[in-house]
């Protein structure tokens, strides 16, 4: 890693082009394509109300309908909308997605930072801790937990946030260990920054850049955590989510195709979009600093 | 520097030693990166201090700033001891002493704006802030050959030598006595190299500032400094005026340095060809103490060069050179 | 003389753009180079030297587009199957790069990374033992003291020097017609420098391979070329003896890239930098290339670009107004 490499002496401009053109031959179309199967389901979750007249938790004389022009995507055994429960069900599992990635990836950049910048003593307790989250076996012990706590939608964001923060917590320090020997680091050093400002002002912008794609991952695997859970009984009966939809549905898989179908779908789309889009932006963003070597 | 003046910088019997392994399976392994160094600047001196790679040039360069801490010994700027100092006297220090980093790619913060980077130590050290902030930058810029306009736009939008351009007005804007360059040129390109070289030098004209100019290229640091000082292995080898080290060099390694560069002149250079005999001497008899140069030296003379590290003492003219053979 | 071993013609290096005219890196490059020659490239970054190399063994990026000829031993490169080129590649031409530490894969012995090298093209299908021997004679060739045991090293093993002539001598293993060195020197210490130099002089010496070096350091091609091409913004500039024009250089670049490097046997008088900056290949420029950082640029120089002109035996320079060679020397 320190090896004496050739020193960077392009100037920006004769670089600039290769690295334009190695991101276009990297299928931009991916990234963009995730973004729009992510802005899809987002906006069908946000503008429910508007997409369909029908009310998710409503019931209904007309069970299991099929497909129709009033109920385009059928409807269930009690006779609610299954195209309205799919949209608002997409709040609950976006909403959880978000706000648990939210959680873990604050948690995980606060620990990641404070371990690689300041290393040493601090640095091994930390990572010990994580890795003993790591081998938590995550879906069970989050089974377990939320049995003991209770469903909820709170519960359910709590335990994925504070159960999936190891990873990023080390992607993070891994990047701050890299910066922390970047020359400007000392160079703000020596402008006089002190810890707390050259981790907020000078490593934490550079290691953003990073955790974007760290991000949209986490999300994805949040909504498939939350889905796992409904499915096995535990998600919150008030709050559809698309996973409680998949759980009600299963047991009429025979009778009713689109019960389980339509919600899958919609699981689906998001999860691979935010992988497509995590992928786009891999490739696309630019190296916060040339290191060399 | 003569003896009754002080110098602006007193480097007194620094060291410095990295520790590896010492894990459960590794050995403990201790690097000697800095060995024993002393040395004085004189207040407006530029001293050139050359080394190959290893030679621990770059790491006393860090200790005497105060970016790292020296194993043992004291570094002094105008009498205020640099190693341990701490949060207040630390910025103290930063006011009087700054660095000119090598990688003109790697020591700006991609993120910030060229104002944002300069107004930093001005904002730090409580100097100054909003529009006086803004007109101290615009003079920094301004001395370093930028133009004002270059305040708002980023890293990224200017050439090697416009971004090491903004890394000595960075240097600058605290108005220092003593600027520490590590390798200032070495990753620009020639054309630049001259065009930041001749800009140092008009800054410490322009400022009356004192130099650590730390490089590897013998030529460049033959044109910038007043004195010379060599590191082996993280020692000094030797220290003279430029004008008597390059004319005479006393040390054998010094020697095979000056040796060893290639020159722009053709002639000139079959000249130097013909009286280099590039062979690389292997003792047999070397050892792991006493003179660090020694498995390499021509002069080598064994027993004595194997076991006794020499020590640096006053030599013919001016020179101090470290070799029990000098001349 | 003898017909020439690699013989360039008007080779160009570009890269297309969406919705902009693609940013050419090399143009109008025409050099020969003889049997046993050794030519140096010099040149700052961007001036092309790199990706004129790069073109003789086909490593540009896959997104260049190469135009011209380049003919070795009369066999026109571009147009050959990859099959030729692997062949040809470490057989006929082969490359030293700059930094010989990626150069090397660092899981396996360096013995037997240039014992592959050898197999590849072996057509005498040498056993393991006969491989062992040749690797070690080529270690001692390239100045490593105990090669049998070193060829058992791995590449971290190995000092940055030591890598370098590992690196020259699986270059050299199949005794190429052609080495290409690209900046062999610029990673290490100033003392091996000199000893790699003298090992490119004496492969040529004695193996008659012909060197192709590309490099920014004027003094590596005083030291080693009896040719030199210098390239500015991907043309080349002046072409012509290393006395000639290294002592009377006729462009105005040549010659401010002399002024503006410090002399070690010269004490410090100012010196003469060339102001500006080379022009952004994205970015059209009219006329010579250099005369935006040209102190006698007069106005036809911005309008229209010279082309490289004899002006004496073996001398091309691209200027309307050369320089008298005498007058600048003594200037």
């Amino acid at each position: 890693m320190t090896l004496a490499s050739p020193l960077p002496t392009r100037p920006a401009w004769v670089t600039r082009p290769l690295t334009v053109l190695a991101a276009v031959r990297r299928q931009p179309a991916a990234g963009v394509m995730g973004a729009l199967l992510v802005l899809v389901t987002i906006l069908g979750a946000l503008l429910a109300p508007f997409l369909t007249a029908a009310d998710p938790l409503a019931l209904g004389s007309d069970t299991l309908a099929e497909p129709s022009w009033a109920h385009p995507f059928g409807t269930d055994d009690l006779g609610r909308d299954v195209l309205a429960r799919v949209l608002y069900g997409g709040r609950v599992s976006l909403g959880i997605g978000l706000f648990s990635a939210a959680i873990s990836v604050g948690l995980g950049m606060t620990i990641g930072m404070v371990a690689g910048f300041f290393g040493g003593l601090l640095d091994e307790v930390l990572m010990r801790i994580t890795e003993a989250f790591q081998i938590l076996p995550k879906l069970l012990v989050a089974v377990v937990v939320v049995s003991l706590i209770g469903s909820g939608l709170l519960n359910e964001i709590l335990v994925i946030g504070l159960l999936s923060w190891p990873a990023t917590a080390r992607i993070v320090r891994g990047r701050v260990q890299v910066i922390r020997h970047e020359e400007f680091i000392a160079a703000a050093e020596m402008s006089g920054a002190g810890p707390v400002r050259l981790l907020a002002r000078h490593i934490a912008p550079n290691v953003l850049s990073f955790l974007l794609v760290s991000a949209s991952l986490q999300v994805a695997s949040a909504i498939m955590s939350e889905s796992f859970l409904s499915f096995l009984g535990l998600g919150d009966p008030e709050h559809p989510s698309w996973g409680l939809l998949l759980q009600q549905g299963q047991l009429f898989l025979q009778q009713a195709w689109w019960l389980t179908t339509f919600p899958g779908l919609a699981l689906a789309m998001t999860v691979l979009g935010l992988n497509l889009l995590g992928d786009g932006l891999s490739g696309s963003h630019a190296a916060p600093a040339r290191s060399r070597r | 520097m003569t003896a009754a003046e002080a110098p602006l910088v007193s480097v007194t019997a620094i060291r410095r030693h990295f520790v590896s392994g010492g894990g459960l399976l590794a050995r403990r392994k201790v690097t000697r990166a800095v060995d024993d160094v002393s040395f004085g600047i004189a207040a407006g001196e530029t001293l050139g201090l050359v080394g190959e790679s290893g030679s621990g040039k770059s790491t006393l360069g860090r200790v005497i700033v105060g970016l790292l801490a020296a194993t043992s010994g004291q570094v002094a700027i105008a009498g205020q001891a640099v190693g341990g100092a701490r949060g207040g006297a630390r910025r103290a220090l930063w006011r009087r002493v700054q660095m000119v980093f090598q990688d003109p790619y790697s020591s700006l913060n991609p993120r910030l704006t060229v104002r944002d980077t300069l107004a930093e130590p001005l904002r730090n050290f409580g100097i100054a802030r909003g529009a006086d902030a803004d007109r101290r930058i615009r003079e920094a810029l301004d001395a370093c050959g930028l133009p004002a306009s270059a305040m708002t736009r980023h890293p990224r939008e200017f050439s090697g030598g416009q971004r090491q351009r903004i890394g000595i007005a960075r240097a600058l804007i605290v108005r220092p006595d003593f600027i520490v360059a590590d390798e200032p040129v070495s990753a620009l390109d020639v054309s630049i190299q001259a065009q930041i070289i001749n800009l140092l030098q008009d800054l410490k004209a322009a400022f009356g500032l004192t130099y650590l100019f730390i490089a590897h290229d013998l030529a460049v640091v033959r044109h910038v400094s007043d004195r010379v000082a060599v590191m082996y292995r993280g020692k000094l080898v030797e220290t003279a005026s430029a004008e008597m080290l390059y004319a005479r060099p006393a040390h054998p390694y010094t020697q095979l340095l000056l040796r060893s560069v290639p020159m722009p002149d053709p002639r000139a250079e079959a000249e130097r060809r013909k009286r280099t005999a590039a062979s690389e001497i292997a003792h047999p008899q070397a050892t792991a103490g006493g003179c660090p140069f020694h498995a390499r030296c021509p002069k080598a003379r064994f027993p004595l060069c194997g076991e006794q590290a020499p020590p640096l003492a006053a030599h013919a003219s001016g020179h101090r050179v470290a070799c029990h053979f000098p001349g | 003389m003898s017909a020439p071993l690699l013989s360039i013609r008007e080779l160009g290096v570009s890269f297309p753009r969406k919705e902009a005219p693609s940013t050419t890196v090399v143009e109008g490059v025409s050099f020969d180079i003889m049997p046993g020659e050794i030519v140096g490239i010099v040149g700052e970054s961007g001036s092309g030297k790199s990706m004129t190399a790069r073109s003789v063994l086909r490593l540009l990026p896959k997104s260049a587009e190469l135009s011209g000829s380049i003919r070795f031993r009369g066999r026109e490169i571009p147009e050959m199957t990859d099959e030729e080129i692997r062949d040809m590649r470490g057989a006929l031409v082969s490359m030293v790069f700059q930094d010989p530490m990626t150069s090397f894969n660092p899981v396996l012995r360096i013995g037997d990374q240039i014992g592959e090298a050898i197999a590849l093209h072996d057509r005498a299908r040498r056993g393991r033992r006969a491989l062992r021997d040749r690797v070690a004679k080529l270690l001692a060739l390239v100045g490593i003291a105990d090669p049998a045991e070193r060829a058992r090293s791995y590449p971290h093993e190995f000092s940055g020097g030591m890598r370098q002539r590992a690196l020259t001598a699986m270059a050299v293993a199949n005794s190429p017609a052609l080495l290409i060195a690209d900046e062999p020197t610029t990673a290490l210490d100033v003392t091996v420098q000199d000893q790699v130099l003298s090992l490119l002089r004496e492969l040529n010496e004695n193996s008659g391979t012909a060197i192709l070096l590309i490099t920014h350091n004027i003094a590596v091609v005083a030291s080693l070329c009896r040719r030199v091409i210098v390239m500015y913004a991907g043309r080349v500039i002046e072409d012509g003896p290393t006395d000639e024009v290294l002592t009377a250089p006729r462009h105005p670049y040549t010659w401010s890239l002399l002024q503006s490097v410090p002399r070690i046997d010269q004490a410090g008088t100012r010196l003469t930098a060339i102001k500006g900056q080379p022009p952004d290949p994205a970015t059209p420029l009219a006329g010579c290339k250099f005369h935006p950082r040209c102190p006698w640029a007069e106005q036809r120089c911005g309008e229209q670009e010279p082309a490289l002109s004899p002006i004496g035996e073996a001398h091309g320079v691209r200027c309307w107004l050369p320089m008298n060679g005498i007058a600048a020397a003594a200037q």
